[in-house]
């Protein structure tokens, strides 16, 4: 039984639970919206995380794939009118692709050069799809994408799509979970903290940073495929290097090398702003300050939580029992002594 | 003179006017830069938030200079110093969760105070973008060349704007100045043993925190100046900060973080090429022509262009 | 407890506190179908006031506040008040997505304006579409109304009209060739993409496209490609802070042909941004900027002056074109709202009827298939002389 707790499918069937139950809480579709859109980044936000927190890589540029997988989708589908679930596979298809002839020669570099690579490559990928109008329609933008849809079902109610986006969630995290959890997940967090020592212990390092970057990829296009049938309409905007930066704050506040802050990232983020606007609906003199109050948000959790807030929520709870638990054992010595 | 040759000599007064245009642009850029480098030097964080300095530069000389009538010679030492407060600030901060973090999440809080600034700066400044006067009064030279322009009998002639040289004589100066500071003086020798080894510098007694807040406030007056420089030509407004800052970032790694006359190098090679690109492959696939060959350079010298010199020491 | 398992409570935390802050942005009691003859009709609005877009959301929000305090301070319509709900969605399109879900969920608003640019009204289009809500956009980009959408009209005069007028003007000047810098944005592209399906028909070629972006600082070496070639005027479809770049930077450089731009630069801040270089420019522009110089005949003159009038007691800056957008949209919900009442079919279909609407960008007359109404005598083109707006003559 305790093993089965500690286990990530337990995690994973709370979750599933929580799925379940949250649209019986939630009764509209802005919030379900909200949830939706918190989907979506998770997805991202978890490829990133095993980039980045895992394999200790940074990625600048990880919109680029986002973007690649949303506009395969919304190509191939307003174009050729072909199956948007064969389209979401190929979109995984291309971007797996891109990332491997990016990665192979981009991984061989380290820590900030990488960083600046991905940033390249994504601000490329940008321009292209900006520029490139006979294929991308340009800035403007592609209108009039279709929901998905199974048989004659269409995915274009909020709860059918909330549903949909948190099935696949669910699903990529329990695979992300139990990848972490295997062998590759072992040889990943040794080449984190030291590639030398996981060479030297026969890990190929090489072959390991690439398929997670290609993973992460996958995700990412899968996420943006998502965005692309959910949205129905994609432009350039969101694929940009803000839109990178993003996923990066969501994985780092979430806290890096762990799944589960990838979820918690992504939401606190996508909340945060949801909740400052609503401030700011309430108050009209609050509405400057919203910029300004989610700088200091990120900066503050970031000085009191450097390790993001997984870990530092798990820490405060931790000391909180630590401190009942004195208090306990306290209370049980002055008794002793009284009895005495 | 055979053809080709004669199509050179047409090209050439454009090629030269670009080579000009472009290494102004270049000149900012590489100022950008260098701040990068001073303070990834002497703390290996990389600040999103510099751009913001430049931002702050441009603005507040704006206010000085447009709106309060202060002399220019008055106006861009306060700006300066202005900025220097919130790169002091900016350290301060960093420096506080500095044990147990990751470098990343250093790097958020940069991105968080890129945030919180910009949001100040529209709330003072509005978000309109502003226009600066020029520092000189003639606002642009007229060099003729001893060439002729193509399909006339005039000459050529090869235009100069004044505050484009003002740029150009800045960056000069900043570049002299620094490179002297970090030979002689103790201050910028210390902050050399801090970027070469952060332990080894602090068992000999360098007090590494004030050298820290000493690099911040270099790096942000260094970048004021920049937009103080840039906004008489291209206006300075509350997010300007964000693609200049990318820029400088990019010519700092290009350059080799922490190399500096690499990212002045590389600086005024991402402006020139810009406007070659621009110019003459295509201005819509401009900066990803610029991004290209980054990326290029990146992979065949990992450690950014002049990494080939260092090799033989280390 | 190990850590694993304080990992899946502090899951568990989050999702509550998920819930928790869902709720909390959550709807207030609201009792749906109260039709008291003074319970107030809600209109939504969502303008880009920070981010990218912020020089059309900011006017736009001033605007539609100063609209809503007007037209309570007359008793409402049929005696409800209105009350504006505006949201900012930072110009970002998914926000502007949730922004309007908020809007037609929780506010239960009977009609939307904004937003300020195409993306961010396109993102949220088929959210509107399916909840049966009417938008009235303040965006150029023609994709928002073609193919037309039942629930989705706008107020800014398209790019279409704009480029009309331009080609109208080169044509009376026997322009044959001419060279195009657009900033590479919806705004500039959009403008591209009208001028090269006008510019053949009227037997114009353009000989150059340029382009840039919108944060670029120097144009140079764009305008010295267009130096090399035949062109006869420089055509430049953009937003500040380009559009003067680009006049400075020709100034510089002293190209010395006619420049042509867009209505992107029908504003005071151009003019203070170009300086001296201003001078000379010609533009096609809403009539708000020469509202003075209108003859009396002009059915919008009267309505342009009350509006740049009251905009600049309120705010003592000038009213501009965007603003204008914004009013426009108010109106024309507001004016739909007096007739046939706050139920959101009825109310699209008086929308969609509205006839003869004298408004700040032009005399609208929407129909089932143009969502727009706007012809482009809705423009007229503008100089700039010493640092003022004339009309061509």
């Amino acid at each position: 039984m305790k093993r089965f707790i500690a286990s990530p499918l337990f995690a994973a069937l709370c979750g599933l639970l929580a799925i379940i139950l949250i649209p019986e809480c939630v009764a509209n579709n802005y919030q379900l919206g909200v949830l939706i859109f918190i989907g979506i980044y998770t997805l991202l936000a978890v490829g990133l995380n095993l980039l980045m927190g895992y394999a200790g890589q940074v990625s600048l540029g990880h919109a680029a794939f986002f973007g690649i997988g949303a506009y395969t989708s919304g190509i191939l589908t307003t174009q050729t009118h072909i199956s948007p679930w064969l389209a979401i596979l190929i979109g995984i298809i291309i971007t797996s692709g891109v990332a491997l002839l990016v990665g192979i020669p981009c991984l061989r570099l380290k820590g900030h050069y990488l960083a600046m690579a991905t940033l390249g490559f994504g601000w490329i990928v940008y321009i292209v799809i900006n520029n490139w109008k006979s294929v991308t329609q340009g800035s403007s933008g592609i209108t009039n994408i279709p929901n998905l849809s199974i048989g004659p079902f269409q995915f274009s109610s909020d709860i059918s799509r909330y549903y949909l986006v948190w099935g696949i969630v669910i699903i990529v995290l329990l695979l992300s979970a139990n990848l972490v959890q295997s062998r590759v997940g072992r040889a990943l967090r040794a080449l984190h903290r030291s590639e030398d020592a996981a060479a030297s212990l026969g890990v190929n390092i090489a072959w390991y940073k690439i398929s997670v970057f290609v993973l992460s990829a996958a995700y990412a296009s899968l996420a943006g495929s998502l965005y692309a049938h959910t949205v129905n309409y994609i432009s350039p905007a969101p694929f940009g290097f803000i839109g990178s930066v993003e996923i990066v704050v969501m994985v780092v506040v979430g806290g890096m090398a762990s799944i589960w802050g990838a979820l918690i990232g992504a939401s606190s983020i996508t909340l945060l702003v949801e909740w400052l606007r609503a401030l700011g609906q309430q108050n009209p003199k609050f509405q400057e300050f919203e910029i300004i109050a989610h700088g200091a948000i990120l900066i503050i959790v970031m000085i009191f939580m450097p390790m993001g807030l997984t870990v530092g929520i798990r820490d405060s709870i931790l000391r909180f029992f630590q401190r009942m638990q004195k208090k306990l054992a306290v209370a049980a010595k002055e008794k002793e002594q009284v009895t005495k | 003179m055979d053809t080709g040759e004669i199509v050179f000599m047409d090209q050439l007064p454009d090629i030269l006017q670009t080579l000009v245009f472009g290494l102004a642009q270049g000149g900012i850029y590489a100022l950008i830069a260098v701040g990068f480098t001073i303070i990834f030097s002497s703390t290996e964080i990389v600040n999103f938030a510099h751009g913001e300095f430049v931002m702050i530069g441009a603005l507040v000389s704006y206010w000085l200079i447009m709106v309060l009538g202060w002399p220019i010679y008055l106006a861009i030492p306060v700006a300066m110093a202005v900025a220097m407060a919130v790169g002091i600030v900016l350290g301060w901060v960093l420096m506080r969760p500095l044990k147990e973090s990751s470098p990343v999440s250093l790097i958020i809080i940069t991105i968080g105070s890129s945030m919180l600034l910009q949001g100040i700066a529209s709330m003072i400044w509005g978000k309109d973008p502003v226009n600066v006067r020029s520092f000189s009064t003639v606002e642009s030279l007229s060099i003729q060349l001893p060439i002729m322009q193509s399909g006339t009998q005039q000459p050529a002639l090869l235009i100069v704007e004044t505050q484009q040289l003002w740029i150009l004589g800045i960056a000069l100066v900043v570049v002299t100045a620094l490179s002297l500071f970090f030979k002689y003086t103790l201050v910028g020798k210390a902050m050399r043993a801090v970027a070469a080894n952060r332990h080894g510098a602090k068992l000999t007694g360098i007090n590494v925190s004030r050298l820290v807040y000493g690099a911040f406030a270099m790096a942000a007056a260094i970048g004021a100046l920049a937009g103080a420089a840039i906004a008489p030509l291209s206006s300075g407004f509350y997010n300007m900060g964000t693609m200049l800052g990318m820029k400088g970032f990019s010519a700092a790694i290009v350059g080799g973080l922490g190399n500096f006359p690499g990212s002045i190098i590389a600086g005024l090679l991402l402006g020139v090429m810009e406007k070659f690109g621009a110019g003459y492959i295509s201005s819509a696939y401009k900066d990803a022509f610029a991004f290209i060959i980054i990326l290029a350079v990146l992979i065949i010298s990992p450690r950014g262009i002049l990494a080939f010199r260092k090799r033989g020491k280390s | 407890m190990n850590t694993r398992n304080i990992q899946v409570f502090a899951i568990l935390v989050v999702v509550a506190l998920t819930l928790g802050a869902l709720a909390g942005c959550g709807p207030k009691p609201t009792t749906p179908g109260d039709q008291s003859p003074t319970s107030p009709y809600v209109i939504g609005a969502v303008f880009d006031v920070s981010g990218s877009g912020s020089p059309l959301g900011t006017p736009e929000q001033d605007t539609a506040k100063m609209m809503e305090k007007e037209i309570n301070a007359k008793g409402g319509i049929n005696g409800h008040p209105v009350k504006l709900v505006i949201l900012d969605n930072g110009s970002d399109e998914a926000k502007s997505l949730t922004a309007m879900k908020k809007l037609i969920e929780q506010e239960k608003v009977v009609a939307i304006i904004g937003p300020s640019q195409t993306g961010t009204t396109l993102s949220g289009a088929s959210a509107v579409e399916a909840a049966k809500i009417p938008m009235v956009s303040c965006a150029a980009g023609v994709k928002i109304v073609n193919p037309v959408q039942p629930y989705i009209f706008k107020t800014a005069q398209s790019d279409v009209h704009a480029v009309a007028k331009v080609i109208d003007y080169l044509k009376e000047k026997d322009i044959k060739q001419i060279a195009l810098i657009s900033v590479s944005n919806p705004f500039g592209d959009s403008g591209k993409e009208q001028l090269k399906i006008q510019a053949a028909p009227a037997g114009i070629e353009i000989v150059s496209e340029q382009s840039f972006q919108g944060t670029d600082t120097d144009m140079t070496a764009q305008l010295m490609t267009i130096r090399k070639t035949k062109a006869k005027a420089v055509i430049c479809w953009g937003t500040n802070p380009g559009p003067a770049i680009v006049a400075k930077n020709m100034a510089t450089l002293k190209i010395d042909l006619p420049i042509i731009m867009s209505h992107g630069i029908a504003n005071s801040k151009f003019i203070e941004l170009a300086g001296s270089a201003a001078d000379g420019v010609v533009f096609p522009a809403g009539k708000l900027l020469i509202a003075k110089e209108l003859p009396d005949t002009d059915p919008q003159k009267a309505v342009l002056l009350a509006y740049s009038e009251s905009y600049k007691k309120e705010y003592s800056k000038e009213a501009d074109t965007f603003g204008g957008h914004a009013y426009d949209a108010f109106n024309i919900v507001c004016d739909a709202l007096k007739k046939v009442g706050s139920d959101p079919v009825k109310l699209r279909d008086e929308i969609e009827n509205t006839k003869n609407y004298v408004g700040i960008s032009g005399v609208f007359n929407f129909t089932a298939e143009d969502h727009n109404g706007l012809a482009k005598d809705a423009f007229a083109m503008v100089t700039i002389k010493d640092g003022k707006w004339i009309p061509v003559k």
